[in-house]
This record gives structure tokens, C-alpha cells and sequence, in this order.
């Protein structure tokens, strides 16, 4: 705490010295992500072989699941080593460069598979709605501890729903209900640990149930009310969603105790977008009941890890930042499984660091980077 | 420090803890009840389900709804008709040889084709290959007694289009094809599969969605190799396709055909069109076109060689000449170039007209088509009912091209009459616009006086020519004419009448349809022209066309055919707009002494009303140097 004095002048301010970051750093959490994204390698060489694909060539899921992993944990490294509040003066030119890229992925993105829409940077397809969650979430965090002064409830809250509009509404178009609900999930999260009087969260929590019929309306493409009719009604159209469910449920039945190993793709069809969508399901069939509450688990300690960490937290910022990207993980987490399970409709939205797909990957390694910068860098002002 | 504004609520931490191990373990409880009770889709026991085994969804093909006409007589109907097929993987390879031979014998076809069809099977091996379609009873009952020596063959049961009266109505009605792959990709969407037929061509085309029903599905456990294990029934029954009623009746079409067959014969050609409707709401009562062909061969799996045969064909039996094909509308275009005269007031009716027996521009002579003139001073409607050629140029010359397009526009010409048939062109109605674009350089003056006599560029559908006529006959309507008269349910209720639709009106004045009407039935009653037409036992109005077309001969002259259109006008006068029947006849390349379209007219108006005198006139069908209009 003693060397919080040139915190705000360049990226190294407290903890420098690299004993410091690796004695204050949350192992739980890093180990918990670190076994993430194993299973989520170990999936994508699952699914390219039960795709056909050359497993080294650039072409395959399996080296680009390893390449995206690779630069998730130099990401999250970076992050993690870099002080926190120097990141947090970039918030605005990145929130700004992000609505950009929102709007550039309407204007020119692709169709990815009828989930969501990417665009192409590069050569390679982005999911910028995957980068949306996490910047959205930094502004937003940033924008209620703008100053030092006591929290106002209803400023805040009002400036933060602001922050969080353009994002949530931009995605929504795109079509992707899913993220968007994500993004207002996070708002909520942060929110409620953040301490904001009773009376605001239950209005925000209001708000989002009134916003159900208009979404419906406005934002909610048709083939996703398809999918949200036949989780309601299972009976509506055999021949669509349902059929996928059924898929799934019957993967994860087959799966077993253990599953059928890690070489368990001779015979079996792939399932439907298995290697996003329904990589929970595919990975109970390979590992089992086992191996599917192991990444229940593993998501749950992050989460819990991100609580506790707004807990222990000595500023607002860090607060807002743990209780977000908690409800981010928890939602996220929840949405997938439960779709894979039969509990929730079918959405694309992915399985952190499981489901294969670098933006989301890089996306929240950054965002657990950035809390674990939180911890490292803690004390010295904000 | 900022940590002094910390607002730290206790119980808003234990709730989201709380939450995410109620999430957790919700999530954990489920994955280990689908595991337990292997609670799968909940529509079959996960114990006979082993791991390579899929439901697929297979589509039910609905039964496709009937074309009836007027009466209710069937036009196209399903009959049932059985088919053969080989499902590879229970054709052990050691006896192969042996039961293609076989089975070759039965079907008494070369057992060379069935080989080739087995090997050409990209397929899963328990995926049947088609051998034969259309297959006698008889022979599936050989096929089911010789089961044990035939492995792998199996007969099934499917529906099939038919059409009980083929050719005489088959430009109307159309017939039905497979899909093709590359439509499939398109059409998946839809419920269609790989064996599924649709609408090609006529009203089995236009009409595809009203006809073709929806398709059901059905849930079947394939095993790893694709092999079916069993059905696990009907998630959704098909729905028959609605029936379709024509504006046409059987016997009235009988009547066009027949007349057209006589003349087509008589005067040697090989195209020709007879058709008519009310104008009084747009239905066709008869449309026929020869050459014609037979669509059951189609819903048979028609042969690369008979289809081939119909695609050489020059005069083109697949296509209806009605609606598909277009021709110099000759003389009958001067209804255009008239009504424009009289109605932009550039002649007057009264006026007098020098009928020399030619019209010089610039160093050119445009000759009258007598090339003798008629002596003396016409008005515009004695030079309409003489299909005065020299009156027509006079007109065309005070209007200019793009007036007179502008005209023929307005009769519907140039565009498709938005008939319920599929693959109408739209002819062409040449202007100054057209010509820049299309030739590169402005039209003529000797050009502009044969676009009046509908030569030259002008082209027109007989669907146009006679849609013009009817709107004559009715006082200014275009109709969008129609041949389906009503959509029923397959229970025989009406579900959808198909009312009449109105594409444009005529923007001309009262008047100059009164004088054009006065000048159709001089046409028919002038004997100079149309001989004894007008003595048949109807108010008969119309024109004539002689239109020129093709490669000259060795004595410099040209091949024609012959048009007549027009309406029988109300008993009580031709001034009158509540005509009902409009006709047109077209006759291609008919090269005769006389009008042949004329001749064929007789015949069919003989049929359609019923009287006992044959005006037809003896030796007027012989192939001649007829220099008429």
C-alpha cells in the first residue's frame, strides 16, 4: 500500500515488482479458468475430429482453439500486471471504438450461423458483441465512480443505464437478444452489489420485465421466437428448435457416468453447432456426469471468487467491475447449460472459455485480467 | 479515500451467493436427472437408443389438390402407381448379378440400366435406389411372390399426377416435375424433398402453393449406418392441397381445339391459336395452341428422349403460344393506330382520306396492299374496315412513333396482360426511347408507317391482341385475364373466389370506342374483305391481320400469318359495351389464298354457337399468293 504514490502515471504503478502480483493474485479464480479453457481445447479437438478436419491446419478448430487460448492468457496476463487505473483512462475511447465496431458489424457484418453476426477484421470473423459485454461493462464501472463524492442513487443509476443503452440496443438489432440481456444483466449486477438504494434495483428490475413485449416486438428476430415458443410449448415445431434439444438431451444421456472418452466421436452425429452452442452437451457425452458438474463447479468458483472480490474491494470501481462480470459469468453460464439441459430456450449464447470462439474468449480473460489488476493494484486511491 | 463511500450491503451479497448456488445446483440436479432417467425427447425409451442411433425427421408428401373444370370435370387428379426400388446394403454382392437379371426379366427392361443405377448411387447403402416408376400392379405382384430370390428389392406405393384429357388442355393445365438439386437448395425450406414433384408449367405452376398442400413429418430412428430401425410416428399429418376451378369448360375448349385441329390441317401449318374471354370480367372460356403435347408423360418421368424430342421441335409444343409467344400483330394493330387518330383529334370522323395505291416518302414507295388503291376518298373507319394500308400511313404520319406507342401502351400492348399463367412476354411497342437503346439509332420514317401496320418491330402475344379487343368490347377495361375461376378446399367448399381484376382502362374517349366499334363491324361486313363472314348469325365485330415475317422466297416474297380477333357484340347493336365473348385466332405461317384465321373463326363460332350452316369457303385453305389483309 506503501507504493501507491505514481499509481496514475504509467501502466506499472503499485505492484511492479512481479512477486508482489503472483503473491496477491487469486489463485482460486485463475485455476478455475485455466481448467476452462483446457476442457474448452480439449473440446475443439473433440469436434474437429468428429468434423473431419485437419487437426493442424489453420483451418481447424482444434490449432485456433489453441492459438485463441494462447493469446487469452497472454491477454489476461497483461491485464493482470498492468494497473488497473491506467487501463480505466483508456474506458472511453474503447467504449467509443466499440459502439464503432457495433456499428461497422451492422452495416457490414456476416451472418455466423443465425446466432449472431460478426465481422470481418483482418481475415478473421469477430463476434464484436462477445467485446461489447466486457467494455460496456468497464464504461459503465468507470461512469459510476466518476468522482469521489457519495453516491448519488438516482444520477448514477440514470448515467449508467445511458452508457448501457446504446451497446444493449445496437447488439439487440444485430439480432442478439441474448448478449443484450447479458449486458443488462451485468448492469444489474453491479448495481446491487454496488449498493444503489432498494427502491432503483427493484425499478431496473421492473424496467426489464416491462421490456419484455417491447423486445418482442421490436428486437426479437423471428427464429428466435421460434425458439422461445417451442422451449414454452415443446409440441410447436418438432422439425426446429425442439429437434436440436432433443439432440442434446440425448447426448448428454448417452454420456454416462464417465462418458465415452475423449476418442468417444466414432459413430456418433455431431450434434447441432456442437462446438458453441451445445459444447455442454457434447462434452457431458465425452465426460460424462462428471465431467459436466466439473464445469459447474469451475464456472461456480468464479463466480463466488467475484463476489467475494466486490466484497473485499476498496473502491466502487472494483466493486461495480466483480459484481458485473459476476453476473455476467452467472448468467452466461446459466443461459447455455440451461438451454443444453431443456431449462432454458435456445440462445447463441456461449459457454466461457468452453464454447470455441476467440472474441468471447479474449473477452472475458480480459475482464477477469482487469479484477485481478483490481486485486494486485489495490490501495493508493482511486 | 473513496473506500469511505463504499456502501456495503450484507444481504445483498448472501442473496447473490445464494442465487449463484441455487443456478449451480438447479443446472447439477438436472444433468444428473437426464442422465438418470435417460429423459431424452420424452417420445421413446432411451434403452433401445444406442449411441449412434439418430431420430431423423422424414416428410410425408401431402396429396396434391385436383384442377377441375367449370363443370367440375377432372383435369389433373393423383392416381396410384407403384414403384421400384433396391436398397443396396440387403443386396448381398455374390448374387447380385443374379437378381438384377432377374428383376430386369420382370420389369423387362435391360438389366444394364439397373447396374448403372446401383453404382451411380452416391448414397448411404441403406438408402433405396430407384429402378422403375410407374410400375404395373401385375408386376409388383411378381416382384412380392419371388420376395425370398429378390433381396433388396422392395415395391412401393405412389401417388401420381394424371391428366384424363392430356392434350386438349394441357397448355392450360401444365404438368408437374421433380425437383432438381439445385432448386431443392432453394425450396428445402418449404418442406420440399429430393423425391418431391412441383408445378412446371400452366396452372399446376402458377397455382404450385395453392395446390400443393403442406407436408407432414414424420419421426423415424435411423442407426449409425442411416439404416432405418423403426418409426416413431406422425408429429404432424400432411394437408391435402386445394382443388383449383377453371374459368374454362371442357366443352367449350373442346370446340376451340377442334377448330384450330381442322384448320391447322387444312391449310398445312404447324402453329396456331384459338382462344377467347368474357370482357365482361377477364375469364378465358377457351384457350388452345398447337402444337400441343402430353403432360401425363411428364408425371410418368418423362424420357431424355421423348422430352428431347419436344425441346427440337421448332414449333415449340411445350410452349402455349397465347401467352409464350409473340408475333407481328399486322393489321389487327390498326385498332391502335386509329382510336390514336380519332382520339388526339388528328383525323376527324368524317374526314376523307386519299386511298392511293401508294404513299411516297422521301425517294421510297409504300404501296397499298392491293397495290391498286380503292378509288376514291376513304374515312377512317371505310380505311379500317378496307385495312387500308395508304390510310395508315397518312394517319401514322400525323401522329409520329411515339404518339402511336404511347397509344398501343394504352390497349396493354408492350407489356403481359398479368394473366394467371405462367411465362407471359410482354411483346414490343417500339418508340424513339426503345430504338436508341435497342438499335442504336432512331427509327425511320418508312419504319414508323410499318409499326402502324403492327410490321416491323411491332410484336404481340394473341393474348394481347385479344385483350385489346375486349377492352374495345366492354368500353375501355383491361382485365388481368384469368383462367382459374375459383380455389377450393379438398372438401369441395368454396375457399377463395378469384375475383375480377382490372390491369388498366383504356384513357380514350367514349366517342372514338363508338366509332372503333362502328369500324370493327364494318370490317366484318365488308364483303370486299371478309367475304360471307358477316353473314353469320351473330353481331360479329373484329379485324383482320395479315402479318409478314421471316426470309423472303426466290420470287422476293415473304411467309405471313393470318390474324382475326374481335367479339360477337350484344344482339341489340355493336355500340353497346356488354359484349361477352372476345376471340382471337392466329394462324402461323398459313400462307393461304384467303384468311386462314377467318376460315378456323367459322368453324369454331359454328361450334361454340351452335348453328347449322358451314359458312366455311371451299379452296380458301389453299397454300396461294394472298395478297389480302
Amino acid at each position: 500500500m506503501s507504493l501507491g504514490s505514481s499509481v496514475t502515471r504509467g501502466p506499472f504503478g503499485a505492484a511492479s515488482w512481479i512477486g508482489s502480483i503472483l503473491r496477491r493474485m487469486d489463485w482460486l479464480a485463475a485455476s478455475g479458468m485455466l481448467l476452462l479453457m483446457l476442457s474448452g481445447v480439449a473440446m475443439a479437438w473433440i469436434n474437429a475430429r468428429s468434423y473431419d478436419q485437419e487437426l493442424l491446419s489453420l483451418s481447424s478448430i482444434f490449432l485456433r482453439s489453441i492459438i485463441w487460448t494462447l493469446l487469452g492468457l497472454v491477454t489476461y496476463a497483461f491485464t493482470t500486471a498492468i494497473n488497473w487505473r491506467w487501463i480505466r483512462t483508456f474506458a472511453w475511447p474503447l467504449y467509443a471504438a466499440n459502439l464503432l465496431l457495433l456499428i461497422a458489424t451492422l452495416i457490414f457484418g456476416e451472418d455466423s450461423g443465425g446466432n449472431s453476426r460478426a465481422i470481418s477484421l483482418f481475415g478473421i470473423a469477430i463476434q464484436s458483441s462477445e467485446i461489447a459485454k466486457i467494455l460496456t461493462l468497464v464504461a459503465f464501472a468507470t461512469v459510476l465512480t466518476r468522482d469521489n463524492s457519495a453516491p448519488d442513487d438516482l444520477n448514477a443509476m440514470l448515467l449508467a443505464v445511458m452508457v448501457v443503452a446504446a451497446p444493449s440496443i445496437l447488439v439487440a438489432v444485430q439480432p442478439d437478444a441474448g448478449t443484450a440481456v447479458i449486458i443488462l444483466a451485468a448492469l444489474f449486477g453491479a448495481l446491487l452489489l454496488y449498493g444503489v438504494a432498494t427502491r432503483w434495483v427493484a425499478a431496473l428490475a421492473a424496467l426489464g420485465v416491462l421490456a419484455v413485449p417491447f423486445a418482442w416486438a421490436f428486437f426479437i428476430a423471428d427464429y428466435q421466437k421460434e425458439r422461445l415458443i417451442a422451449f414454452i410449448d415443446p409440441n410447436a415445431d418438432p422439425a426446429g428448435p425442439k429437434y436440436q434439444l432433443t439432440q442434446a438431451l440425448d447426448a448428454i444421456s448417452s454420456g454416462g457416468l464417465f462418458g465415452i472418452g475423449f476418442d468417444g466421436t466414432g459413430g456418433t452425429a455431431p450434434l447441432p453447432v456442437q462446438e458453441s452452442d451445445f459444447v455442454f452437451a457434447a462434452l457431458v457425452r465425452s465426460f460424462g456426469a462428471f465431467g459436466g458438474l466439473l464445469i459447474i463447479a469451475l464456472l461456480g468458483l468464479i463466480v463466488f471468487r467475484l463476489i467475494w472480490h466486490a466484497w473485499e474491494a476498496e473502491d466502487r470501481f472494483g466493486i461495480a467491475l466483480a459484481g458485473g462480470l459476476a453476473a455476467i459469468f452467472l448468467t452466461q453460464a446459466g443461459v447455455n447449460i440451461g438451454m443444453n439441459l431443456g431449462l432454458a430456450p435456445i440462445t447463441g449464447i456461449p459457454l466461457p472459455f468452453v464454447s470455441y470462439g476467440g472474441a468471447s474468449l479474449i473477452s472475458l480473460a480480459f475482464g477477469l485480467g482487469l479484477v485481478q489488476s483490481h486485486r494486485v493494484h489495490q490501495g493508493g486511491g482511486a | 479515500m473513496s473506500s469511505a463511500h463504499v456502501v456495503r450491503r450484507p444481504l445483498r451479497y448472501i442473496s447473490a451467493v445464494l442465487l449463484t448456488a441455487l443456478i449451480g445446483g438447479l443446472l447439477s440436479v438436472r444433468l444428473v436427472a437426464v442422465q438418470a432417467s435417460g429423459d431424452g425427447a420424452r417420445t421413446r425409451s432411451i434403452s433401445t437408443l444406442s449411441d449412434g442411433n439418430r431420430i431423423i425427421e422424414e416428410i410425408i408428401a401431402p396429396p396434391r389438390g385436383l384442377i377441375l373444370d367449370r363443370a367440375g370435370r377432372v383435369l389433373a387428379e393423383n392416381i396410384a402407381t407403384y414403384a421400384v426400388q433396391i436398397r443396396p446394403g440387403d443386396l448381398p454382392l455374390t448374387i447380385r448379378q443374379g437378381v438384377v437379371k432377374r428383376l430386369a426379366e420382370i420389369l423387362n427392361i435391360d438389366p444394364v440400366r439397373i447396374t448403372m443405377a446401383l453404382d451411380r448411387a452416391t448414397g448411404s447403402m441403406w438408402e433405396p435406389v430407384r429402378i422403375a416408376s410407374v410400375v404395373d400392379e401385375r408386376i409388383t405382384r411378381f416382384i412380392e411372390e419371388e420376395r425370398a430370390a429378390l433381396p433388396g428389392v422392395e415395391t412401393l406405393f405412389e401417388a401420381r399426377r394424371a391428366y384424363p384429357l392430356g392434350e386438349l388442355t394441357s397448355q392450360v393445365v401444365g404438368y408437374v416435375g421433380r425437383i432438381d438439386a439445385l432448386e431443392l437448395r432453394v425450396l428445402a425450406a418449404s418442406g420440399y424433398n429430393e423425391l418431391d414433384y412441383m408445378g412446371r408449367a400452366g396452372v399446376e405452376k402458377s397455382y404450385e402453393e395453392v395446390l400443393r398442400g403442406t407436408p407432414g413429418i414424420r419421426q423415424i430412428e435411423i442407426d449409425a449406418q442411416g439404416r432405418e430401425v423403426r418409426e416413431l410416428g406422425i408429429t404432424k399429418l400432411p394437408v391435402t392441397g386445394k382443388s383449383v376451378v377453371l374459368t374454362i369448360d371442357v366443352e367449350a375448349q373442346q370446340r376451340a381445339f377442334d377448330a384450330l385441329s381442322w384448320g391447322v390441317k387444312a391449310a398445312g401449318n404447324k402453329q396456331g391459336v384459338v382462344t377467347s374471354m368474357n370482357p365482361q370480367n377477364g375469364e378465358i372460356i377457351a384457350m388452345a395452341s398447337l402444337p400441343t403435347y402430353d403432360n401425363n408423360l411428364f408425371s410418368a418421368g418423362i424420357t431424355t428422349e421423348q422430352y428431347q424430342k419436344y425441346l427440337d421441335n421448332k414449333n415449340a409444343p411445350l410452349l402455349n403460344h397465347a401467352t409464350g409467344s409473340h408475333f407481328p400483330p399486322g393489321s389487327t394493330y390498326k385498332l391502335v393506330t386509329f382510336s390514336c387518330a380519332l382520339d388526339q383529334g388528328v383525323v376527324r370522323p368524317q374526314e376523307t382520306l386519299a386511298s392511293l395505291p401508294y404513299l411516297e416518302v422521301g425517294d421510297q414507295k409504300f404501296y397499298e396492299w392491293n397495290r391498286a388503291g380503292f378509288g376514291r376518298r376513304l374515312t377512317p373507319a371505310q380505311g379500317f374496315s378496307y385495312s387500308s394500308a395508304v390510310v395508315t400511313y397518312q394517319l401514322a404520319q400525323r401522329l409520329k412513333i411515339d404518339r402511336l406507342a404511347d397509344c398501343g401502351r394504352a390497349w396493354g400492348f408492350g407489356r403481359p396482360t398479368g394473366i394467371d399463367l405462367p411465362n407471359e412476354i410482354a411483346g414490343l411497342v417500339p418508340d424513339q426511347d426503345w430504338a436508341r437503346s435497342a438499335i442504336r439509332r432512331t427509327l425511320y420514317d418508312g419504319e414508323v408507317l410499318q409499326s402502324a401496320l403492327g410490321q416491323g418491330y411491332d410484336l404481340a402475344t394473341p393474348l394481347q391482341v385479344m385483350n385489346a379487343f375486349s377492352a374495345l368490347a366492354n368500353g375501355g377495361t383491361l382485365w388481368k385475364p384469368h383462367v382459374v375461376l375459383e380455389i377450393r378446399e379438398p372438401d369441395g367448399t368454396i375457399a377463395e373466389t378469384i375475383a375480377p381484376v382490372a390491369a388498366a382502362t383504356v384513357e380514350m374517349r367514349s366517342s372514338t370506342m363508338t366509332e372503333m366499334r362502328r369500324a370493327s363491324r364494318m370490317v366484318v361486313t365488308n364483303e370486299f374483305m371478309t367475304k360471307n363472314l358477316g353473314q353469320l348469325p351473330l353481331l360479329l365485330a373484329g379485324k383482320t391481320g395479315t402479318a409478314e415475317y421471316g426470309v423472303r422466297d426466290k420470287q422476293g416474297r415473304l411467309p405471313y400469318h393470318h390474324w382475326i380477333t374481335g367479339f360477337v357484340a350484344p344482339t341489340n347493336g355493336w355500340s353497346r359495351t356488354d359484349a361477352e365473348f372476345a376471340y382471337v385466332v392466329f394462324m402461323h405461317g398459313s400462307n393461304t389464298v384467303s384468311n386462314a384465321a377467318i376460315e378456323v373463326l367459322k368453324r369454331y363460332l359454328q361450334l361454340q354457337y351452335d348453328f347449322k350452316r358451314d359458312y366455311r369457303l371451299p379452296g380458301a385453305m389453299s397454300i396461294g399468293n394472298y395478297y389480302g389483309e
